[in-house]
């Protein structure tokens, strides 16, 4: 994983794993909660539109969380 | 008509049949099916394995108590010491056993009249994820308490404070509600989908080599019975990387219940 020939240590590993089974479950989580939101918006302003756009909301803060915590 | 609408007219495809069994046998009102007896039987194995190789250890091992420690040390080096470090062996029976368990069940799909893979019903898998996300809780709550594995599950450090707000809803949801379900899931949807595709390719040499022999419809037959060959090897290296994933993802779960993710 670090590619130096040094065993990595088990907090590297756990970051690694970490990393790479939490961003597609950060994912589909923005889109899961925002979404509902959008979804129970729609349904209480009668506004289907809201669905969607929490839909895309949601993916796009995911999308710059994991940005944000693993892609710097 | 076209040609191969004529070739392939009685031709019936498998489909979710497949995984549905009607009950053996009756244990009062709880009926047992065959996806049951295999489950049983693997867990005959595996505990039948390991007492064999274990029950009267030697210090200089022969024969089965040989491979009882290769097959032990595998699990330990390779699933529990990246992530639980000196924890490791306290874990190690819950892990080996879980390993076998997934491995040989997913073998089943291959062994002649056993021929299913246990974990393709999803109800396996299920109790499996369940038992180590519960193992998850527990532990979590005993080395984090309640409130301390609330927040640092839901609170990755080094992020600018505004960023908060929408990070702790999406990390709640994915870390006590998708992370079970993405478990299970994973290992259950690979071996449905393998199971399937052997399935459909061996009934295609069945049906264009015996069922319904035709001049135009024999290569076909012959594609089906090749690719029945090569599915069943790659199913056999896919069965044994979900139960290494499987009991990867149990040991950093359970990990991450012992420490805070930092």
């Amino acid at each position: 994983m670090t590619g130096n020939g040094r065993q990595p240590s088990e907090a590297e590993n756990r970051k690694f794993a970490n990393d790479v089974s939490a961003a597609p479950a950060t994912i589909v989580g923005g889109m899961l909660v925002y979404g509902g939101a959008g979804w129970l918006l729609a349904r209480w302003l009668h506004l289907s539109a809201l669905f969607p756009i929490g839909l895309v909301f949601g993916l796009v803060l995911a999308g710059y969380l994991v940005y944000a915590r693993y892609g710097r | 008509m076209s040609a191969p609408h004529v070739l392939a007219k009685d031709f019936e495809a498998p489909g979710l049949w497949l995984f549905q069994w009607k009950p053996l046998f009756h244990i009062g009102s709880f009926a047992v099916a065959k996806p049951m007896v295999l489950s049983l039987l693997v867990m005959v194995i595996v505990v039948g394995f390991f007492w064999a190789a274990f029950a009267k250890p030697k210090l200089v091992p022969r024969g089965v108590q040989n491979l009882g420690e290769v097959a032990y040390i595998f699990v330990r080096d390779e699933m529990g010491r990246p992530f639980l470090g000196k924890d490791t062996e306290k874990w190690l029976r819950l892990l080996v056993p879980l390993f076998f368990f997934v491995w040989i069940g997913n073998l089943m799909s291959v062994i002649p009249v056993a021929q299913f893979p246990v974990n393709s019903r999803i109800a396996f898998p299920m109790v499996l994820a369940v038992l180590i996300y519960l193992t998850f809780w527990v532990v979590g709550v005993k080395n984090q308490g309640f409130f301390g594995l609330l927040k640092n599950s839901t609170m990755p450090p080094d992020l600018p404070a505004a960023l908060y707000l929408i990070v702790v809803p999406i990390e709640f949801v994915s870390v006590f509600f998708i992370r079970p379900f993405t478990h299970a899931v994973r290992l259950f949807a690979n071996m449905f989908a393998g199971h399937i595709l052997i399935a459909l390719f061996a009934t295609v040499g069945f049906h264009f080599l015996w069922e319904k022999v035709t001049p135009q419809g024999f290569g076909v037959g012959v594609l089906g019975v090749v690719l029945t060959i090569a599915m069943t090897a790659f199913e056999l290296f896919i069965q044994a990387v979900q139960a290494y994933v499987f009991t990867l993802l149990a040991a950093f779960y359970i990990s991450a219940g012992l420490h805070a993710d930092h």
